[in-house]
């Protein structure tokens, strides 16, 4: 990802005025792209489905797609993570004949893990019909195997290809969804018209991927064999990209088991100021996201790079000390950057959020709560930073256990909130990315302190390993 | 450290603990034969066999253990090792410190009080390093940037780094190694085997017996200078006197540290000829303990094999390994000067070419291009008995030799041999000048490197039959009269009678000389 914004702050580098927002724009579609369709294609197939099935039909809809998003994340993100690792490993070392092999691995991994998981969750934990639980795990599945083409095309910054692959993927899943509507196929078949067309952008991303790498090295084994190697090497690797996927869902849940949550005519809960609360709260971490891209992950990156050439150029331990030292205080005036930004964003809407509510008719009761998830937000964008960061001098440990303790945290902090009243759903969240951001800062301090012991020390014994 | 005491005289693993880096027993030839040739002739003594090697790897042993071998095990010098979740640097651990001071001491002329104290840094009861803690921790971290900024703050911290960890990994290694229990600890080089020798008679007590073929140090040393992966960042000029220390000056001092070490611990140090012995001397070791002890061969074995007859095309071998260190490429440009002088030549190298894959494509390049294609074969490993009826002549162009036992072998079977001028060669061929009665040249001796002079030494051999009887007697009756392999048996036999008598208690004037 950080390859591709150096183009961008290239751009942002003109003396053409409009440059920066130019910048700014291109780097926000790069890091939100994909979402922002998506919901729009949600929001148009709403639209135009609703005189068609129904507003409770829609809702139900729109639900599903939900889970089908949460169970297919969390079922990939372990495989997805891992297996881009090994994917930018090999590109590093000029090897394609792993590729084909991990990227298949990966998908077939994914999808299996992802049906299992949400077969079993809708079954056993939601209790739902079997048409439903048929619907959601087929859609799952189907998404979990595009969320793996997104990566690997992601790593080959293939991001046009992308791009016009989730534009037809998204209008055939859209007409797909309404035509299960005009044929009163109900909202189960909605989402399976809908993650069609995902599977599509699946196929798109696998034509690509296999055009691109064309061979695959039989000795150095099967896709189930080279996958297995890989999250062997990189366990606390996946186990970090399982605990941030189910982070991100983790207070749903909570609140879904819930006496807070409503229930669709599919018999799905969800609970709707909670999660339009927190819709609004992710679009204001929108101009943070793009600046995350176009600034620390590419000035990071550049600085990093920089005092790893310094240290193949044989520099001395003061000079590597003193490079150290720079991208510390790059990287924190970077961040700090990032948040000022989010911090005037998140008071602006925090002063405008009754305006908000009433232009989204939400219901004022939920005031504190849309508050609390904005001002959680901007501990977000800091733990996300940071943690980041971490990964970044391959600290996967560490990653993983700051992934776990948000996820312990937020479950947690919810359940507890659900107990101050519905007012207070939100400050669970906030506890909870406030606690982490805090963390997250300790741990990118420590790893910065650490940094020359960190890339010579465990860099050796891995390679050595 | 752990004091030997009569309590620990019990059980043992065997009598003899005999400790090799580096070829025995998945390397052919050379110290590998010796060692089975000393194992095999000593079955009234139990033996434990460490070999040192780089890394575990799986490959085939090309020796058979005997069965007098009762304890096998492998000590690996770079071993993976993960590092902790949390790896911090922390505070300056002091034990990192205190590490740090006695290598850097070790470097800079230390010998066995400060080896000994480096064991007690890292293996003091109660509080043991282990060797995630010496390679992988803030402790190693603290001893290595506490090393680099006293000894070299200008050189790349890069090559520092894994200069260390290669160096001092392997002692480390050594240092946590599980010794096997025996009556006496004989180590077949300085380097890591005398390590771990010294190490042994620190915590046992037991007698430390070193025999050197070649001198390992000297051998490093050719290496380490030839090395165009260590990095010099210091230009000292012409000076002499600039005492600063490079990367190249710090792989040297810890090669010489560790052979000062061994030296020091040892009871009996065994070379296989003289002249070893003066380099021995220079490197720190005790006059009082120099022994000579000669290689032998089986008489019985290659006294009965025939040599070339004179009609047969003429036929020079060199028997060896084809490994840089035996100077194969010097041999095929020498046979290409002898052609000019003996046309229907034809040259053998007898020995295993897949221990230095890349040398071997450069020695059959060179075949190619001197248009030798006709004249060289590479057999790979043989019998070589049964290749001594098609040789005429033997040559060894080797770049460093202890005793070679080809020279030996050869002569048992009157074959006259051309050989470089190191190690014992020059005995060999010549004689001792305290030969009586003196049984002239078994052949000739050229210098190293010098393809000219060594054909037009095999073109002489080639070409007159007379002299080449001559001096394959001449060798012949020198070998029989002093390399037998009876003789030199008898002389292990009773070195390791001395040794393994019982020690009721703990000799204390080796444990006042080891604190010194």
């Amino acid at each position: 990802m950080a390859g591709i914004t150096i183009p961008a702050r290239d751009l942002d580098r003109t003396r053409d005025g409009a440059s920066p927002i130019v910048s700014m724009a291109h780097a926000a579609i790069v890091a939100a792209g994909p979402w922002l369709y998506t919901v729009l294609a949600i929001l148009l197939v709403g639209g135009i489905a609703e005189p068609l099935a129904g507003e409770n039909a829609v809702t139900a809809f729109r639900v599903q797609v939900m889970y089908s998003f949460c169970l297919s994340l969390i079922g990939s993100a372990p495989f997805i993570i891992v297996a881009v690792r090994g994917f930018s490993d090999d590109l590093f070392s000029r090897r394609a004949d792993h590729v084909p092999s991990i990227y298949l691995g990966a998908s077939a991994a994914a999808c299996v893990c992802t049906t299992v998981i949400a077969a079993s969750a809708l079954l056993l934990l939601i209790g739902a019909d079997l048409y439903v639980v048929a619907s959601g795990t087929v859609s799952a599945g189907v998404l979990s195997l595009c969320w793996v083409g997104v990566a690997f095309t992601g790593v080959l910054r293939d991001h046009r290809q992308l791009t016009i692959a989730f534009s037809a993927g998204l209008i055939v899943g859209a007409l797909l969804a309404i035509g299960a509507a005009r044929a009163a196929l109900g909202p189960c078949g909605m989402v399976v018209g809908f993650a069609l067309g995902f599977f599509l952008i699946f196929a798109w991303a696998t034509a690509r991927i296999l055009a691109t790498f064309t061979t695959s090295d039989p000795a150095r084994g099967g896709p189930v064999l080279v996958l297995f190697r890989l999250l062997r090497q990189h366990r606390h690797l996946a186990i970090a990209g399982f605990m941030a996927a189910a982070g991100i869902w983790a207070d749903k849940w909570v609140l879904w088991g819930g006496s807070y949550a409503q229930v669709t005519v599919t018999g799905l809960p969800y609970v709707p100021q909670y999660e339009a609360a927190m819709f609004a709260a992710a679009l204001t971490l929108l101009p943070s996201l793009a600046l995350m891209v176009a600034s620390l992950e590419t000035n990071f990156f550049e600085a990093y790079r920089y005092y790893l050439g310094a240290i193949e150029g044989h520099a001395t331990l003061q000079r590597l000390e003193q490079l150290a030292s720079s991208l510390e205080k790059r990287t924190i005036r970077a961040v700090g950057n990032i948040l000022s930004v989010q911090g005037a964003i998140c008071a602006t809407v925090v002063v405008i959020a009754p305006a908000i509510i009433e232009r989204a008719g939400m219901n004022f009761a939920h005031l504190t709560t849309l508050r609390a998830v904005v001002i959680a937000g901007l501990c977000q964008v800091c733990f996300v930073a940071c943690s980041s960061i971490v990964l970044f001098f391959d600290r996967a440990g560490f990653y993983a256990a700051l992934q776990t303790v948000f996820v312990v945290l937020v479950s947690v902090c919810t359940w507890l909130a659900t107990f101050a009243g519905e007012r207070f759903l939100g400050a669970g969240y906030l506890t909870a990315a406030l606690v982490s951001a805090a963390l997250a800062l300790v741990a990118v301090a420590c790893t910065f302190r650490d940094a020359n012991i960190i890339v010579f020390i465990a860099s050796a014994n891995r390679q050595q390993a | 450290m752990r004091a030997a005491d009569s309590s620990q005289v019990g059980e043992i693993d065997a009598d003899i603990c005999i400790i090799v880096e580096g070829c025995y027993p998945y390397i052919n030839g050379g110290v590998s034969s010796w060692i089975d040739w000393l194992l095999r002739g000593n079955p009234q003594s139990t033996f434990a066999v460490v070999p040192i090697l780089s890394q575990r790897e799986s490959r085939p042993m090309k020796y058979e253990l005997p069965a007098n071998v009762t304890c096998y095990r492998e000590l690996y010098l770079n071993r993976p090792v993960t590092p902790p979740l949390w790896l911090s640097r922390g505070k300056s651990d002091p034990k990192g410190i205190r590490l740090a001071e006695a290598l850097t001491e070790l470097l800079h002329g230390g010998g066995l009080a400060t080896f000994r104290r480096i064991a007690e840094i890292v293996n003091e009861p109660n509080h043991e390093l282990t060797y995630r803690d010496l390679l992988a921790s803030g402790l190693s971290w603290t001893a290595v940037q506490a090393m680099y900024k006293s000894s070299m703050p200008q050189a790349s911290f890069l090559h520092f780094f894994w200069a260390w960890r290669s160096l001092f990994g392997g002692l480390f290694a050594t240092l946590k190694f599980s010794i096997p229990r025996a009556r006496a600890y004989h180590a077949i080089s300085t380097g890591y085997a005398g390590l771990l020798a010294s190490r042994a008679g620190l915590e046992t007590g037991r007698p430390v017996l070193l025999t050197e073929h070649g001198i390992y140090t000297n051998e490093r040393r050719i290496e380490i200078l030839m090395a165009e992966w260590i990095s010099d960042t210091i230009d000292k000029g012409l000076s002499l006197e600039d005492d600063r220390i490079d990367l190249r000056d710090m792989w040297m001092r810890a090669f010489d540290a560790y052979a000062r070490i061994c030296y020091e611990a040892c009871d009996t140090i065994l070379t296989l000829y003289e002249d070893n012995q003066r380099l021995q001397l220079a490197l720190g070791a005790d006059r009082g303990r120099l022994q000579v002890a000669a290689n032998g061969i089986d008489l019985e074995r290659f006294g009965n094999a025939v040599s070339a007859r004179p009609g047969d095309p003429p036929t020079v071998g060199l028997i060896g390994r084809v490994v840089p260190i035996k100077d194969v490429k010097c041999f095929i440009q020498a046979v290409y000067f002898a052609r000019q002088k003996v046309p229907d030549i034809r040259a053998l190298v007898l020995g295993a070419t897949d221990e230095d894959k890349s040398y071997f494509a450069e020695c059959q390049t060179l075949v190619r291009d001197l248009d030798l294609d006709d004249v060289v074969t590479f057999t790979g490993p043989v019998k070589i008995t049964e290749y001594f009826s098609k040789l005429h002549v033997i040559a060894l162009t080797s770049l460093s030799e202890a005793q070679p036992l080809v020279l030996l072998e050869a002569g048992a079977a009157a074959i006259p041999c051309v050989a470089t001028d190191v190690g014992s060669c020059r005995e060999i061929v010549e004689g001792r000048s305290s030969e009586d009665p003196a049984l002239g040249p078994g052949g000739r001796v050229t210098e190293l490197v010098n393809p000219k002079q060594i054909g037009s030494a095999i073109a002489e051999l080639l070409l007159d039959d007379k002299l080449r009887e001559t001096l394959g007697q001449a060798l012949q009756s020198r070998v029989r009269a002093y390399y037998g392999s009876e003789q030199a048996l008898e002389n292990y036999r009773a070195l390791y009678a001395r040794h393994t008598r019982a020690v009721p208690q703990p000799n204390p004037d080796r444990r006042e000389r080891w604190r010194a």
